[in-house]
Order: structure tokens, then sequence, then C-alpha cells
């Protein structure tokens, strides 16, 4: 009896964790609070240090303002406001990493930069169900390597904000 | 093109090609070749050349449909034509030297194109009643073998290029060239039909309709695209022959012709859907309806089956009859005999003289207008252009970001200082003239209301003349794209309801005709576009009736004429007695008022019963630049567009009034102005709090006006508009943004959605 729940149990993790293999590929990883979180590198135009941003009255929360990115105006989101965590002082490493979405381009503020990492299929993990501090929907995939456990991210969902206004739903 | 290049030509595409004819642009090189060989053959009143050019461009349109059952044949009978025309010799202008009967080689490649094989009995006349129908067997032939084709495709991606599966990306290349040129032609066409419904006789505007269709026609059957191709080939048909004269070009056949450039736009239009769609988009499912009715009724009309009216413009013999130089008798004479032009011939005879006959030529041409010449241009890619105008905005940032450098300007260098003053004077110049690259004439937008006035005019059984003023008016391109909607439901409008029915119009002293009068300028920095008709003008008592009926307005309310012209843009609003097929539903001019708004503009109306109406609309030069004036609230900058602003003041603490149920109010001598606290609306924390100490602006947008408090007055400057993506779409108090001098982004305020917002938060304050 045992054995055979053992078995239906590794074949269970086996197939869930072929559902995420597709995810394998480079993932640029940061900080934010005490995780490490990875993006897809492809979704990464570019990492700019802070800068001033110009406040957009009567918008949502998260929505830090927009900026001049070498004349393109492009909105710039804080993450954490985001993942609902509370907010912290900017340090010296805190930037931003400009992602590139279907329809446009977008500011997402982060605490720290890590460095880019190869997620091998194997590597991968279907998210948990529970205990992140947000919605399981955001996540890709948990990826391991030998020091650490990484979130790795779904932008396109993170970032699927249709009205940045305060008064939309 | 002399004959000895034309050969050339041909031999040239012949020693690329081989029996498996995989070269498809040389396919296509020959049949243009072959029309040329063709129109060369007639003017030099060769039979056997033009069966010969007729042949190829049959053959090898058949061969570029992979309709050729044996194109091993196909193409030893060509290169063995090609010889036999090379061995005939001839050079220059003149017609070589051709023998009586075609060679075999000849005759198999007519055979093979599906014409009869060439026999020169009668020198194969144009009026030879036997080519004709040698040519309508091998048109009907050809059609229904094209019909059993289309039977067996649907006309969907997989047919284009003939290849299953998706669109290789290089075939998607070309056939966006071909539906951009395709568009092109066909806009040229239906200009030069109107043209040609004036003077049907000028054979160089037939000839400036044929040759594009027959180009399209070529693109198409090259693509593989049957529908086009087939539409395409029989409109050519039908040009061909009023070509060589013989159909007479009567508005019926101008109908037909525009009734199946009409099925081209569309059908290639859904081409470039369908390539679309190939690369990933989805489409829907759009059937285009007509192809086979406008196909029947194109070859019903090559079949002689449509009536052949008497033609309406005088010809020539006609003329010198008219002018009592020649009898009629004379001239049908000389028509027997006719294988010269008729000039020729009654100068020949003696009947008149060469002096009568150039005068009447020159008439002849006189009558038929002179033809507006074509500018030259270079085609750029709209996407290029907006990168540059991009670029050119950023260099004005970086320029004022150097200008304003504190370190620079403490320097106080004199050199310095001109230098930095002829490098902004440069990067302005350079700016005007990037963004003068968008502007665009408004001709081509005007010319299509003549087509529009044409067609309604008809409908609605009215005699209307269209008058076009200011076409060289240059507008923005993005604005001229819009504005064709909004003119076009105008003009409409003009027609159906200003102008009145010729009966009507005869009960008054006004010209039987009526008149539309189109017409664009420059003002100061705007551009107004005028359309101006003779008709009945509005009619005030109705549209107060229909008001009151509406309820936009009270029984006793006094009102201005002008308020009561403004009424006709209320949503639903129509005076219309009857809803025809062209308008009267009442919808449409709130949308035209939208539209306009939407590009920054305005639209007034200047009526006058039984004299007619004017409408005029303003707008702006350019969409992307716009006058703002800067202000201050807290540490925050915001740019109110200078269109909006009434005036600007410092508020005593008198003039503040707390009006009940209304909020706050602002007392500008003797009127009430509702007061926007922007600091609150926007909350801004470290802003000015007391009205006394900050300043207002006066605000007026939408018929509204409401004052914004401010704190300080930066500056007016012209503003490049930058778009905040379809994320802040719905954000209503914030218009878009710009790039400030320092580089920063400063917020333009949506006066109306500000006004709104605003009205809207006083009416919560007051529930609760």
């Amino acid at each position: 009896m045992s054995d055979s729940s053992t078995v239906s149990g590794t074949e269970a993790v086996a197939s869930s964790a072929n559902e995420v293999a597709e995810y394998a590929g480079m993932y640029l990883t940061f900080g934010l609070g005490d995780e490490i979180y990875g993006v897809p590198i492809l979704k990464v135009r570019e990492i700019i240090g802070l800068m001033d941003f110009t406040r957009v009255p009567m918008s949502k929360g998260f929505l830090k303002g927009v900026i001049n990115l070498r004349g393109k105006v492009i909105p710039v989101i804080c993450l954490r406001q985001r993942f609902n965590m509370p907010a912290v002082d900017y340090t010296e490493e805190t930037c931003i990493i400009v992602i590139e979405t279907d329809q446009d381009q977008m500011g997402v503020v982060i605490d720290s930069v890590a460095e880019v990492v190869n997620m091998k299929p194997e590597a991968l993990e279907p998210p948990p169900v529970f205990g992140a501090e947000f919605s399981t929907d955001f996540i890709l995939a948990m990826g391991k390597s030998a020091e650490r456990i990484f979130t790795l991210l779904d932008m396109d969902r993170i970032l699927d904000i249709r009205d940045f206004s305060a008064s939309a739903v | 093109m002399d004959y000895k290049s034309l050969v050339d030509t041909l031999d040239d595409c012949l020693a690329t090609l081989d029996e498996r004819f995989s070269d498809l642009a040389q396919i296509l090189r020959i049949t243009e070749t072959a029309g040329q060989l063709r129109d060369f053959g007639r003017s030099c009143d060769s039979a056997l050349l033009e069966a010969i050019g007729q042949g190829l461009d049959e053959l090898y349109s058949k061969i570029m449909l992979d309709d050729c059952d044996k194109p091993g044949e196909a193409y030893a009978a060509t290169r063995a034509t090609v010889d036999h025309m090379r061995a005939w010799g001839g050079s220059g202008e003149g017609a070589p030297d051709l023998p009586d009967a075609a060679p075999e080689a000849v005759n198999t490649m007519l055979v093979l194109g599906g014409l009869p094989p060439f026999t020169n009995s009668g020198d194969a006349a144009p009026e030879d009643p036997e080519g004709i129908e040698g040519l309508n067997a091998a048109l009907a032939e050809l059609a229904a073998a094209a019909e059993a084709q289309k039977a067996i495709e649907s006309f969907t991606v997989a047919n284009i290029g003939q290849s299953p599966g998706p669109v290789p990306l290089e075939d998607q290349e070309i056939i966006s060239e071909f539906v951009f040129e395709s568009l092109e032609h066909l806009e040229a066409v239906e200009q030069s039909l109107i043209d040609l419904e004036d003077n049907p006789e000028d054979k160089d505007l037939i000839n400036d309709i044929f040759r594009p269709v027959h180009s399209m026609k070529g693109g198409a059957g090259f693509l593989g695209v049957t529908e086009i191709n087939q539409v395409a080939h029989e409109t050519e048909t039908l040009l061909d022959r009023a070509r060589k004269g013989q159909l007479v070009v009567t508005s019926s056949i101008i109908d037909l012709v525009l009734q199946s450039i009409d099925i081209l736009k569309q059908l290639t239009e859904k081409l470039s859907l369908c390539c679309e769609a190939a690369s990933g988009k989805t489409v829907a499912e759009w059937p285009i309806i007509g192809v086979d009715s406008i196909l029947s009724q194109l070859r019903n009309t090559l079949a002689g089956k449509a009536p052949k009216p008497k033609n309406p413009s005088p010809r020539l013999g006609e003329m010198l009859v008219e002018e009592g130089r020649v009898t009629s008798e004379q001239i049908d004479e000389a028509l027997d005999l006719q294988d010269a032009p008729l000039g020729e011939i009654l100068v020949k005879t003696g009947a008149v003289s060469e002096q009568d006959v150039s005068e009447a030529l020159a008439q002849q041409k006189a009558r038929a207008g002179a033809k507006p010449a074509v500018s030259g241009a270079v085609k750029v890619d709209i996407s290029k252009l907006d990168a540059l105008v991009n670029l050119v905005g950023e260099l004005v940032i970086a320029q004022s970001l150097v200008d304003q450098n504190q370190m620079v300007r403490e320097l106080n260098d004199q050199n310095l200082t001109r230098d930095i003053l002829l490098l902004s004077k440069l990067t302005k110049d350079m700016q005007d003239r990037v963004m003068a690259l968008r502007m665009m004439p408004i001709r081509q937008t005007f010319q299509k209301m003549n087509r529009l006035v044409r067609d309604v005019s008809r409908k609605a059984n009215k005699n209307v003349d269209l008058i076009l003023q200011g076409e060289e008016t240059e507008l923005d391109k993005t604005v001229i794209e819009q504005i064709g909607d909004p003119l076009i439901h105008l003009v409409r409008n003009s027609v159906d309801h200003g102008i009145e029915s010729p009966e009507e119009r005869a009960k008054t002293t006004k010209p039987p005709v009526g008149r539309i009068k189109l017409n664009a300028f420059h003002q100061g920095e705007s551009i107004v576009i005028e359309i101006e008709d003779d008709g009945r003008g509005l009619n005030c008592k109705k549209i107060r009736a229909k008001a009151i009926a509406n309820g936009l307005l009270g029984p006793n309310e006094l009102v201005t004429d002008d308020q009561l012209h403004m009424m006709i843009f209320a949503p639903g609003f129509s005076t219309a007695d009857k809803v025809t097929d062209i308008s009267g539903r009442g919808v449409g001019m709130d949308v035209v008022k939208r539209n306009i708004e939407k590009l920054r503009g305005r639209i007034d109306v200047w009526s006058q019963e039984g004299v007619g109406s004017r409408i005029s609309i303003r707008l702006p030069l350019t969409l992307a630049i716009i006058d703002g004036m800067i202000v201050m609230v807290g540490q925050e900058k915001y740019i109110i567009p200078t269109t909006s602003i009434r005036e600007s003041l410092r508020p005593e603490k008198e003039q503040v009034v707390t009006v009940k149920n209304r909020g706050e109010m602002i007392n500008v001598r003797g009127s009430l102005i509702p007061l926007i606290r922007t600091h609150r609306l926007f909350s801004i924390h470290d802003a000015l709090q007391s009205v006394d100490e900050a300043l207002v602006i006066v605000v007026e947008e939408g018929g509204q006006s409401a004052c914004v408090m401010v704190d300080d007055l930066l500056g007016q400057q012209q503003i490049v508009i930058k778009s905040l993506g379809d994320r802040f779409s719905n954000h209503r108090g914030i218009a878009g943004a710009s790039i400030l001098g320092d580089g920063h982004v400063g917020l333009i305020m949506d006066i109306n959605g500000v006004i709104g917002l605003s009205s809207g938060r006083a009416k919560l304050a007051i529930q609760a």
C-alpha cells in the first residue's frame, strides 16, 4: 500500500515538473525584501539607476510615476507595493529594470540586482500553493541552484495592468 | 520603345527562363513587354505584331496562373516566335519587314494562349467582327477556366502564392508591397474615371486607367490571387475595347468600371488582412459580395448585351459637319475607308483643308481640358519618419538641457553664448522642417469628395457642382487620415439635406445646379476647412421645436440662432422628415463633432435659411505640438494647453464666495465661476492653501468654465506631446505628457476631465 502511494506521488511531481520545464532559460535575478526573484532575461530591456519620477495624480498606489527614458515616457511601478510588501527607503542599490511588454515598456523598481542564471529544466519546480506573500498567479516556477531557491516571476501577469487610474478596478 | 528593344527584352526574359517557368518576375516582364508590343503593333498598323503581343500576354497570363497544360510547347513556340521576330529585323521607329502569313510557331503560340490562329484577312482591322468574336470566345473560355479554378480554391490564405500553409516571409513582403501599390493605383484610377466622364473621348485618360488595372492584373496573377486577377482582367478587356474605340464610353460604362474598382479595393484590403492573418493575427471572416455579379456584368457588357447609348461628346467628324466644312456623306465615305486618322483622309480626298482639320483638332483637345501635373516625390516608410520626428524632439530637449545648465550659464563667455544661440536656432529650424515632412496637401481627401458628391447627388436626384479650393493646403498626416470621415459626413449632409431638389430650386432665384464649396486655408496658427452650400440652410424653427421635444431646451428659453445651430451636434438630433439611405438618422453630427474635438479642433456653423450654410472646422497645425502654460502646484509642474486658458488672476479674498449646493466660486467681473482646488484634487500637500495667496487660471473647454488654482506660472512654451500609452487612456485629469526643458516629464492637464472630476466631487460633498 505504502509503496504504491509513494510511486503515484513521485509521478505527480514528475508530471508537474514537466509542466514547468518550458520555463527553462536565462533569468535575471534580483533581491526584493529577503527573497531572490528572477525574470526571464528576454523580457528585460535594460537596467537603469533611480531617477526622479513624475508623480501621476489620481492613480494606483503602486505606480511610482512616469520617467523620461531617452525621449519616451514610460510608467514605473514599485514591485514591493505591487506585491503588498512594506515600502523601504531607497538605497544605493535600488534600481529600475525596464521590462518589455507586449504593448509598451514599463519600469519596475527593485531593491538590488543580483546576477544572470541559467535555469535548466530539471532545476525547476511548480510554484507552491501556499506560503507566498502574494498570489501564486504571478509565479512561473521555482528555480533551484546549489545555494538557493529563486522565485521566477511571470512579468506578463504582474504588468497586466489595463488602467492605472485610481478609480479603475 | 522601338521594335528592336522589345525583341531584346523578350530574348532576355527567355534566356533566363526555362520550360519550368519558375522565375515569375521574368514572366511578369514578358506580359508587360507583350502589352508594349501590342501597342507598338497597333501604332504601326501591323495586325501580326498586335496579335503576337496579345497572344504572348494571354499565354503568359495563363502560365502565371499555372493554367498552361503544355509548358514545354509554350516555351518552344515563344522561343521560335521571338527568333522569327528578330529575323524580320527592323530598327528604330518604323515597322519591321513583316511576312504576310504568320509562321507556324506564332500560330502555335496563339492557340496555346487561347486565341485563334492569325489570319491576315482584311488586315484584321479593329472593327473586324470575327476578331471580336474570337476574342469573346477566348474570353469566355478563360473566364470559364478561371471559374472552375475558383470553385476548387476559395479565396483564402492558402491560395496566396498557391502554396498551402503559412505564407513565407518574403511572400508577405511582396504581397504587402502589391497591396500598397494597388491601393495607390486604384485611387488614381478613380480620379481618372471621374475626369473621363467629362471627356469620354480622351484616349490618354483611358490609357491612364488601363495601365494600372493591367499591372494589377499582372501582379495578382503573379501572386496567384485569382479573384483580383479575374476582375482586373475583365475590367482591362473592357477598357482595352474603349481604348481601341470599339466601345463608346458612357456613364453606365464608367459606373461599371467604378464598381469593379470598388470591388478590387475591397479584395485588395482583404488580401492584406489575410496576409496579416498568416503572420499570426486573426481576422474575422469577411466575405466580399459582388465579385460574381461584377464579373458577369463586365462580361455581359463585353458581349454587347448592354445598350450602347449615343456618344455624348462631339467627335471630329461631327464637329466638322457642325461647322459646315464637310457633309455627313463625305464623313461616312471617309469612315468606310478608314485606315488612317479621319482628318488625314478628309484632307487627302480634298474635302477639307489641312488648316480646318488642325483647328478642329486643337479645339477638340481644348475641350478635353488640360491634365494636372504630377509632383515628384520620394516614398518613405511612415515609421522611419516618426523615428526621425522623435529623434529631433530629443535633440531639441538635449539642446535646451545644455542651454539651461547652470554651469554653462555661469561661464559667461560671449562666444559660447553666441554658439549656443546658433545651435538653438538650428535645432528649432530643423524641428520645423522635420515636422513639415509629416505635412501633406489635403488634395487627395478633397478629391475623394468628387466621387462622393457624384454618387450621392445621383442617388438623391439632385444637380450638384462641387468646387474645390485650397487643395494645396498642408495638414499633418494624422489629421488628414482622421478628417476624411467627418468631411464625408458633412459633404453628404450638404448634398442630401442642404441642396434642394431641382424642382424646389426652380421656384427660387438660385441657379438650377446646386453648389457645394470645399475650401481649406491657413488662419494664424490653425487650418480652417469650410464646407459651404447654397442650399436651403438650417431651419431654426424646426431645430427649436426638436430641441424642446428632446428636452435640450426649455419651452420658453431664449437662445440665439447661433446657439440653435450648434444643437445639430447634439447626439440623436435630426430634423429630417424622412430617413433616406444616405443620411437623416441623427447619428453622425455628434460623431463628427467628437472626432474634430479629438483632433483638438473646433467646429462652427453659419447658416441662413434659404441662402445656405457653412460649416467651418478649425484645426491645429500639427497634432504633435501645442502651446502650453507651465504652472507650479506645490513642487509639481503641470502644463495647461493655452487654447483652453482665458485669463489668469490673483483673486482678492472678497472675490471668493461659497454658493450653496455649488461649492466655492470666484467672482470674476460679475460672473461666478467654480473654483477647482488643484492641490486637493491631485493630493499635493506642499501647495499654497489659501486662494488669495495663490493664482487662479480661468479655463474654458466644452462650454464650461472653471478657475484652476495654482501656485505660480512658470511661462508659456511649445510643448511636444508624448502619449502616456493605453494604460492611461481612461485617466481623467491627465491628457498626456511632455518632456520639459530640464529633462523631466511634465503632465498635461485634461481640462475637461478636471472640470468633470471636481464638479463630481462637489456634488458628493454636498450629498454627504
